[in-house]
């Protein structure tokens, strides 16, 4: 061999050896070839088009970027805090630079979101979202997101409103797909897309009417109307008591009407409809549905709580209005919420954006500022008819019409004259009416109030608001209201109770909605302040039927702000904020433990004696480093456990329970695996209070409670023998990765609150870490809109890479809010404000 | 050092297509223009390619590879320098491919060339 030639003489045919280098080189490009077919390795790691490129996403600093949908320059600063200041010379221009914006920072967010409420899951992940597509699609949201915008569309014409969404919402989607086109050309697609191998879909405002009906779903629909159904036909006239129509404990009602009931709203609160066989097995099945088919993104806590107060100047240490938020949802990294201010002419709006939709939800201007809660009762906005059909038809009345038939997303739906039928067995269907399948314009009506002026414009706003139910606070500088708009539906024919299934043959039905001038309401009431936190807004003595207090949310938690603003006639910004932040009073022990006190007091049980001496000396905080908080916990929970357990247990009702509605728990559902009726709450704190646990327990209170109270000292002592069971080892919370990315998730992190505090979490834990609480904490002084505080938990960024992606988080455990940066122009803010400044400029990408 | 150049010059300009397999040709061409055997041109072109993807780096913001690599490294169950060398590795690899390719051309050329003048000869 010379000059590394393997055959010197051409002569001499050799070739297995002179083509084994060339074979070498073959099979490692086949093998580099067969690593990037069969994983996305080779894709992922290109130099130029894979993740590395993604580096540039997460990088800070200032930027010029052309766009080819842009009319004028807008400038966006990111203050200092990471929230986004968007400046342009038009609407046009800002809803479209919110667009690219928020894509930049949650594309993949913004894509899930709307995959989500469209029931198109299996698009990204797989045919493992099989039965939630099939089930979102059931409901109609899909069907109606595009009425919704049709609606727009063809009314923009001769509506304003409309006109003004039409615009918004085509600016904003633009937005989004400049920024996908964008990122396409710059290699920097995100990760998620990168790691899957797809490309981002564009958007449209239809995906934004989805995530419209996906919020209307996460907080106004639910099968509250199937649970007490199936608890009629388990117990009776029992579920009266087990369900009460209104709380024997509440007394402050924002709205009024606290007098004695009505008794036409009572009557028809206790005159179920008898249900057959039939009846019960399609509630079953329909119940199954909601419990086995929910989303795995975005799967917000059913028990959703949320604050809202509003304090008129008189009662304040600035001489005008504080106004505080904090709505709860289920947490997630990123978090649902974005922050941003938007102005432009007639607009300087500050607050969050949820992720897919151009208006700001919560938030304030430089008149006014606003949030919002959920509504007690009202079933959920889903009401169920058992209606007959025969084949292709439906009877309405006794006449026959002809079942609307819809092909969507793969799936064939029927409908009624009622809404969609959700079951069906022979010739009875399971027709589901949710407020949600109003063809409805929310997203119009809050990019209305973004720019409203006062009380009067605010309210005029609000009046085609439908569903979610939601409870608006308001303030401005002389002014505090609330107002509870939506379609809350009134009943015409048989009064039966709407909150259970109702005859769907015309004998009853929905014949309009509660008027506006008629919806729970206040303005500057005289005690000078508004709690409206999820507490049932009007009392007893309202006309309308307006639910049971089965829902959600007991109403203790507003009555501990109601007695915390009562306890303070004078409060500024940092009194509210350390009360939302970082208050941890339960107010159903607050009333609770004087009397549990009693009924232990005198026993001679060292665990008794020792639960007496923790509990007469506490403050009724849940702090972190509290004892007595974790005995109070316990207590309740085997209180609860040993008298409706039991209760169910003796009634052999247990198993039935459990397979159908799911086992319930204290405080919402605090225990892993479990479900919360916050009726239960308020019959067991009614029971401590009063002394009397029947009709669930034919034992007195003195021997339910000591025995409770027995079994919490035993099991904390069990789990921590040298007996420091301080209630942080069993409550803090967790912030999951979106995408269910564990190594990306945050937490769990030690925290005081609990179900009933302001703080509070959802009814999950203890050793069960919640994974939801207040999502955007937010207090606005109005004597200074600039003044104004809040935090969310969470971070700007999707990305996990980023410092931007869970900064927030810490901030919100220790109740630290963060200054609300407002100005109106980009030249006011000062330098030191500013962590970078990006100007976008009409031109070629 | 030749060989290794023209590896490093063409492999950044053809990584610039945005597909990753034409940095074969920058072994190919470096083995067709040198001509010095398997051990050089191997050696030279592996080398070539590794170095080639640097200056990509250098044009990205390089405090923050880091950062989507943990994070890649993370959802993939790869470590992130494991991922970050393969980045090279396949980078080499390639050149390398093309290398072998390439010289096996230059002999196989050769070769015909050597024959047909001993055809040439003998006739």
């Amino acid at each position: 061999m010379e000059n590394g030639y393997i055959n010197d003489n051409p002569l001499i045919p050799v070739k297995k050896r002179e083509i084994a280098a060339p074979a070498l080189g073959v099979l490692i490009i086949a093998i580099i070839i067969i690593m990037g077919s069969f994983t996305p390795l080779v894709s992922i790691l290109n130099p130029t088009t894979g993740v590395l490129q993604n580096s540039r996403n997460i990088s800070i600093g200032n930027e010029s970027i052309y766009l080819p949908g842009l009319t004028g320059k807008v400038v966006v600063v990111q203050d200092k805090y990471g929230v986004y200041h968007i400046y342009a010379s038009n609407t046009n221009d800002l809803y479209y630079a919110l667009g690219f914006i928020q894509a930049e920072n949650r594309l993949e967010e913004i894509e899930v979101f709307g995959l989500e409420g469209m029931g198109q899951m299996q698009k990204l992940f797989g045919s493992s979202y099989y039965n939630y597509d099939r089930f979102q699609t059931m409901t109609g949201a899909p069907i109606t997101a595009q009425k919704d915008w049709e609606s727009v569309v063809n009314n923009a014409s001769i509506n304003s409103t409309d006109l003004m969404t039409e615009n918004a919402m085509q600016s904003y989607s633009n937005g989004v797909n400049e920024y996908i086109n964008y990122s396409e050309s710059h290699n920097s697609v995100p990760i998620l897309f990168k790691l899957l191998g797809l490309k981002p879909f564009y958007w449209s405002p239809v995906y934004s009417y989805a995530v419209q009906e996906l919020m209307t779903q996460q907080l106004e629909f639910g099968p509250d109307s199937l649970q007490f159904a199936i608890l009629y036909s388990m117990m009776g006239n029992m579920t009266y008591s087990w369900l009460p129509t209104f709380s024997p404990l509440q007394t402050y009602y924002y709205g009024g009407y606290s007098g004695k009931a009505n008794q036409t709203v009572l009557n028809m609160s206790h005159n179920t409809f008898p249900l057959n066989t039939t009846d019960i097995s399609l509630a079953v099945e329909v119940l199954h549905q909601f419990r086995y088919d929910p989303p795995t993104y975005f799967n917000f806590s059913t028990s959703d709580h949320s604050n809202e107060i509003v304090v008129a100047g008189n009662r304040t240490s600035t001489g005008y209005p504080i106004l505080m938020g904090g709505p709860v949802l289920g947490f997630s990294l990123p978090a649902i919420w974005f922050q941003v201010q938007m102005v432009a002419p007639g607009l300087d709006v500050y607050g969050v954006v949820l992720p897919g939709a151009p208006a700001v939800i919560i938030g304030f201007n430089r008149n006014i500022s606003w949030t919002l809660t959920d509504t007690q009762a009202i079933s959920s906005g889903t009401f169920f008819f058992a209606q007959p059909v025969n084949g292709n038809s439906y009877i309405w009345n006794g006449s026959s019409y002809p079942l609307v038939h819809y092909s969507i997303n793969g799936f064939q739906e029927n409908w009624t004259n009622l809404g969609p039928i959700m079951a069906q067995e022979s010739n009875t269907a399971f027709v589901m009416y949710w407020v949600g399948n109003k063809v409805s314009n929310e997203i119009g009506t809050l990019l209305k109030i973004n720019s409203a002026g006062n009380w009067s414009e605010f309210r005029s706003d609000l009046s085609t608001w439908y569903a979610p139910y939601q409870n608006f606070a308001f303030a401005n500088r002389t002014t505090i209201a609330d107002i509870s708009p939506s379609y809350y539906p009134i009943f015409s024919g048989d009064a039966y109770n709407p909150d259970s299934i109702m005859p769907g043959n015309g004998e009853e039905y929905i014949s309009g909605a509660i008027p506006y001038d008629m919806v729970p309401q206040v303005v500057n009431p005289s005690q000078g302040f508004i709690v409206s936190s999820n507490q049932r807004q009007v009392g007893p003595s309202y006309p309308y039927w307006f639910g049971i207090t089965a829902s959600f949310s007991d109403e203790f938690r507003a009555q501990m702000e109601v007695d915390y603003l009562l306890n303070h006639s004078r409060v500024s910004e940092n009194d509210i904020v350390s009360f939302q932040g970082t208050n941890y009073t339960d107010y159903s022990a607050q009333i609770s433990v004087p009397h549990i006190l009693d009924y232990i007091q005198g026993s001679d049980n060292v665990s008794l004696e020792r639960a007496y001496s923790l509990l007469s000396t506490w403050d009724y905080n849940m702090t972190a480093n509290s004892l007595a908080a974790s005995v109070w916990f316990f207590t309740y929970m085997y209180l609860f456990n040993d008298t409706f357990l039991s209760f169910l247990n003796q009634h052999d009702l247990l198993q039935e329970y459990n397979s159908t509605i799911g086992i319930p728990s204290g405080m919402g559902g605090s225990y892993p695996n479990t479900t919360g009726e916050a009726s239960l709450d308020i019959d067991l704190v009614n029971a401590i209070v009063t002394g009397n646990a029947s009709p669930f327990s034919n034992l007195s209170m003195k021997s339910l409670v000591r025995e409770a109270t027995g079994q919490a000292i035993s099991f904390l002592e069990s789990k921590y023998p040298n007996g420091n069971y301080t209630w942080g080892k069993f409550y803090g919370f967790t912030f999951p990765n979106l995408f269910g990315l564990s190594e990306f998730t945050v937490g769990p992190i030690a925290k005081g609150g609990d179900f009933n505090t302001p703080n509070d979490a959802s009814g999950v834990g203890p050793l069960n870490y919640p994974t939801g609480g207040q999502s955007w904490e937010m207090v606005v002084n109005m004597s200074n809109v600039s003044r104004s505080y809040g935090i969310y938990p969470g971070g700007q960024s999707e990305d996990p890479a980023s410092p931007l992606y869970s900064n927030y988080v810490n901030d919100w455990i220790n109740g630290t809010y963060l200054p609300l940066l407002f100005y109106l122009s980009p030249s006011s803010i000062p330098a030191n404000q500013v962590m970078d400044v990006t100007s976008l400029e009409p031109g070629d990408l | 050092m030749i060989s290794f150049l023209i590896v490093v010059i063409s492999g950044v300009a053809l990584l610039f297509t945005n597909i990753w397999y034409p940095v074969i040709v920058a072994g190919i061409v470096a083995a067709l223009v040198v001509r010095k055997g398997y051990v050089i041109s191997t050696v030279s072109s592996f080398v070539g390619g590794v170095v080639a993807v640097l200056p990509l780096f250098l044009m990205l913001p390089v405090g923050s590879i880091g950062a989507i690599m943990k994070e890649v490294g993370a959802i993939a169950g790869i470590p992130p320098t494991l991922l970050l060398s393969l980045i090279f590795l396949i980078n080499g690899g390639l050149c390398l491919s093309g290398a072998l390719i390439g010289t096996f051309a230059v002999k196989a050329f050769g070769r015909r060339e050597q024959s047909d003048r001993n055809s040439g000869i003998k006739g």
